[in-house]
C-alpha cells in the first residue's frame, strides 16, 4: 500500500502540540498503515512546487501534472498521497525576517490554500479562504447553514454597543472582544455584572451541552439531540466531509446547535476508531482510482 | 430603500450616492470612518435573523433594504488613539456588517465570503477557469530549479504576488532572474508572459462594461516614468461577456472586475476577477454607467 515517495500514504499535517494528531498516527501505525507527521518545522525546509489548474478554461480545479511538496526526508505529497489531513490554520513555508512577515504569511496561505485546492479529493476536507483546514463557521453563518439543514441554533443577538442597545432577548451576555465575530467553538468569557458600558457584546440564550457527534460523510458518529440526517445536511451545507457538531439543550427544552468544527477533537466515546476508519476507507479509494 | 457600507468621500462610494440619488433610489449610508458610532444589533432568533441600525429616530431594519454595497477600506485613522473601547465598538461593527452581509437574504455587491477567493489569486485562477474563462500558466514554488525550468518552457515570465497583498507585475528579466535563489525564502507565483491588449470589464448582475486599455507599462496600473494608459469603451464579442457574466455568477461576485487580456492571436485570458472594484477609474475617463447600472441593480431591478 505504500511504496517510494509516499505513495498511498495518510499525512498528517499538524502543529507539533497537537495531541489528537499523535493519537491518530499512533493508531494508524498499529494498523500497519503508512503515515506521518508533517508539523511547522519539516514544512519550514519543504519544497513546494505547485501547477495550479491553467491555461484553456477546463472542468475541475485538479492541478497539474509536476504538482508536488517535496519533503526534507525526500518523502512527498502530492497526487500519489493516499489522504492528507490538515489540521494547521497556516502554511508555514515562509523563511522570511520579521519585518516582512505579515507578507509572507499571506503569501504563504495563498498557496498553500491552492495548493491544497489542486489535491482534490485526497485532502479529508476541502479548503477554504476562511480557513486551510476546512471553512471556519461563525455565529451568523452557523445561523444561516442551520436554517438550511433545518434545525435551531440558540437565540443570539451581537450588539456593537451594549449600552445604547434596547434591551434584546433575554440570556447571558457574554464579553465580545473583537476583531471578528465570536467563534462559536471557542468558550466565551461571561460579561462582567454592572451597569451596560459602551462596549460589543453578545447575548445569547444559556444551552446545557451535549457531547459532540462526528459527522463523517452520510454517517453520524455519536448522540445528539438534534437528528442524524440533519446533522448530515448541516455538515454539508457548511462544505464539510469530515466535521465535529456541538449541540446542547436550551432552558424550555429545545435541542439547538452550538457549533461546527472542521478539526475534530475526537473526544466522545467511538469517535476515535470511527474516524481512523473513515481515514483508511478515503486512502483507499484514492488509491484504487489512482490504479483505475 | 439599498444601503451603502464604505467611505463617502471615496469615489465608487461616492459615484454610487450620486447614481442612486439620480435615479431616484433612496440609499442609506453607513460611513466606514464613523463605525465606532453605528449602534448595529444582529441576531438571530425565532422570527428568523435581524439586523437593526439605531438612530437618532429610532430603529431602522436594515433587513428591509433590497440590496447592500460594501466597500471596505479601512482608511487610515488620524489624530489621538481612540480609547479602547472605541476601538472595540468600531471592530464590532466592521466585523458585524461583514457578516451580516455574508448572509443577508438580499442582493449584495459583494459577499465577504465570495470576496475571499480573490485572497489567493492561483486559487481564484484555478476557479475562473473551471468556470470558463482560460488563464495564464501558473507556477508558484520556492525551488529556483523549477522556475528555471518553467522560464525556458515559456520564453518570458512575469512574478506577481499570490496573495490580495497588492503587488507590481514585473517581468522576469535576466537581470532579476540572476537572484532567483532568493525565492527558496518563499514561494512565489511565476507566470507566463501575455502580450496583447488589456480589456477592463465590469459586471453587475447580467450588464457587462468593457473598456480597451493601451499602456506601456506590462502592469498598466503603474505608468513607471512612462505614458499614463488610455482607457476606451468597447463592446465584448458576446461569447466573452456571457462567460464573463458566468464567472461572476458563479464567484457569487455580481459586481465584478474582471481583468482580461485579448492577445495577439485573439484569444481571450483572464488574470482575476477584482471583488471590489474601484470601479470609478474607469467610468471616469470612458463615461461607461456602471455606478448607474450597479444603483438600479440593487434596487432589484433586471437580473
Ligand atoms: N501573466 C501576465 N502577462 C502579462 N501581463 C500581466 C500578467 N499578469 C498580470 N499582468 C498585468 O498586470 C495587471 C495586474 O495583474 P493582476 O490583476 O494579476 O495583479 P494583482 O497585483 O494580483 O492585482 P490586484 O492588485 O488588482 O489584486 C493585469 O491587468 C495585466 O495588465
Amino acid at each position: 500500500m505504500s511504496g517510494r515517495d509516499g505513495q498511498g500514504e495518510i499525512v498528517v499535517a499538524a502543529a507539533r502540540g497537537d495531541a489528537t494528531a499523535a493519537t491518530i498516527l499512533a493508531a494508524l501505525r498499529r494498523r500497519g498503515r503508512a503515515s506521518r507527521l508533517v508539523d511547522e518545522a519539516t514544512l519550514a525546509r519543504a519544497v513546494l512546487e505547485h501547477r495550479p489548474a491553467s491555461g484553456a478554461p477546463g472542468r475541475g480545479t485538479q492541478a497539474l501534472p509536476g504538482d508536488r511538496l517535496q519533503l526534507p526526508d525526500g518523502g512527498v505529497v502530492g497526487p500519489g498521497t493516499g489522504l492528507l489531513v490538515w489540521r494547521l490554520d497556516t502554511f508555514p513555508l515562509a523563511a522570511v525576517s520579521a519585518g516582512h512577515r505579515e507578507y509572507a504569511d499571506a503569501e504563504a496561505f495563498a498557496a498553500g490554500l491552492s495548493w491544497l485546492t489542486g489535491l482534490g479529493d485526497k485532502v479529508l476536507n476541502p479548503p477554504d479562504p476562511f480557513g486551510l483546514a476546512g471553512p471556519r463557521v461563525d455565529l451568523l453563518r452557523l445561523a444561516q447553514l442551520c436554517e438550511q439543514a433545518g434545525v435551531a441554533t440558540a437565540p443570539f443577538e451581537l450588539c456593537t454597543n451594549q449600552a445604547a442597545a434596547r434591551p434584546g432577548p433575554t440570556g447571558r451576555a457574554w464579553v465580545w472582544q473583537p476583531p471578528g465575530l465570536p467563534d462559536p467553538t471557542q468558550r466565551w468569557t461571561p460579561h462582567p455584572a454592572g451597569p451596560p458600558l459602551p462596549r460589543p457584546v453578545l447575548r445569547t440564550a444559556a444551552v446545557q451541552p451535549a457531547e459532540p457527534v462526528l459527522v463523517l460523510d452520510a454517517r453520524v458518529v455519536g448522540t445528539a439531540a438534534v437528528p442524524g440526517e440533519a446533522l448530515v445536511a448541516l455538515a454539508a451545507a457548511a462544505g464539510l466531509r469530515c466535521a465535529e457538531v456541538s449541540t446542547g439543550t436550551t432552558a424550555d427544552g429545545r435541542p439547538v446547535v452550538t457549533a461546527v468544527s472542521p478539526v475534530p477533537g475526537l473526544r466522545a466515546a467511538g469517535q476515535f476508531p470511527a474516524f481512523v476508519s473513515y481515514l483508511e476507507r478515503r486512502a483507499d479509494r484514492t488509491i484504487e482510482e489512482a490504479a483505475a | 430603500m439599498i444601503v451603502i457600507i464604505g467611505t463617502p468621500a471615496e469615489d465608487p462610494v461616492r459615484r454610487l450616492v450620486d447614481a442612486a440619488r439620480a435615479e431616484g433610489v433612496e440609499a442609506l449610508v453607513l460611513d466606514e470612518t464613523a463605525a465606532a458610532d453605528w449602534n448595529l444589533r444582529v441576531g438571530s432568533g425565532p422570527e428568523g435573523r435581524y439586523a437593526r441600525l439605531a438612530g437618532a429616530d429610532g430603529e431602522v431594519d436594515l433587513a428591509g433594504a433590497t440590496g447592500l454595497y460594501l466597500r471596505l477600506t479601512a482608511p487610515g485613522r488620524t489624530g489621538p488613539v481612540p480609547d479602547p473601547l472605541e476601538q472595540d465598538r468600531h471592530d464590532a461593527a466592521i466585523a458585524l456588517a461583514a457578516g451580516w452581509a455574508d448572509v443577508a437574504a438580499m442582493r449584495v455587491a459583494n459577499r465577504p465570503r465570495a470576496m475571499a477567493s480573490n485572497g489567493s489569486k492561483p486559487y481564484q485562477a484555478a476557479l475562473i477557469r473551471s468556470f470558463g474563462l482560460a488563464v495564464p500558466p501558473t507556477l508558484v514554488t520556492n525551488d529556483p530549479a523549477a522556475v528555471q525550468g518553467f522560464w525556458d518552457q515559456h520564453g518570458r515570465l512575469v512574478y506577481k504576488s499570490a496573495s490580495g497583498v497588492r503587488s507590481i507585475v514585473h517581468e522576469l528579466t535576466p537581470a532579476r532572474g540572476a537572484d532567483l535563489a532568493r525565492v527558496r525564502h518563499l514561494p512565489t507565483q511565476f507566470q507566463r508572459l501575455l502580450e496583447g491588449t488589456n480589456v477592463r470589464v465590469h459586471v453587475v448582475g447580467a450588464a457587462v462594461f468593457a473598456c480597451e486599455i493601451g499602456a506601456a507599462t506590462i502592469d498598466y496600473r503603474y505608468r513607471e516614468g512612462g505614458e499614463a494608459a488610455t482607457m476606451r469603451a468597447v463592446e465584448l464579442p458576446p461569447a466573452v461577456a456571457e462567460r464573463c457574466v458566468a464567472v461572476a455568477a458563479a464567484l457569487d461576485l455580481p459586481f465584478a472586475g474582471i481583468d482580461l487580456l485579448r492577445d495577439d492571436d485573439g484569444n481571450w485570458w483572464c488574470f482575476e476577477v477584482n471583488p471590489s472594484p474601484a470601479y470609478s477609474c474607469f467610468e471616469e475617463p470612458t463615461g461607461l454607467p456602471i455606478a448607474a447600472a450597479l444603483a438600479r441593480w440593487l434596487a432589484g431591478e433586471g437580473e
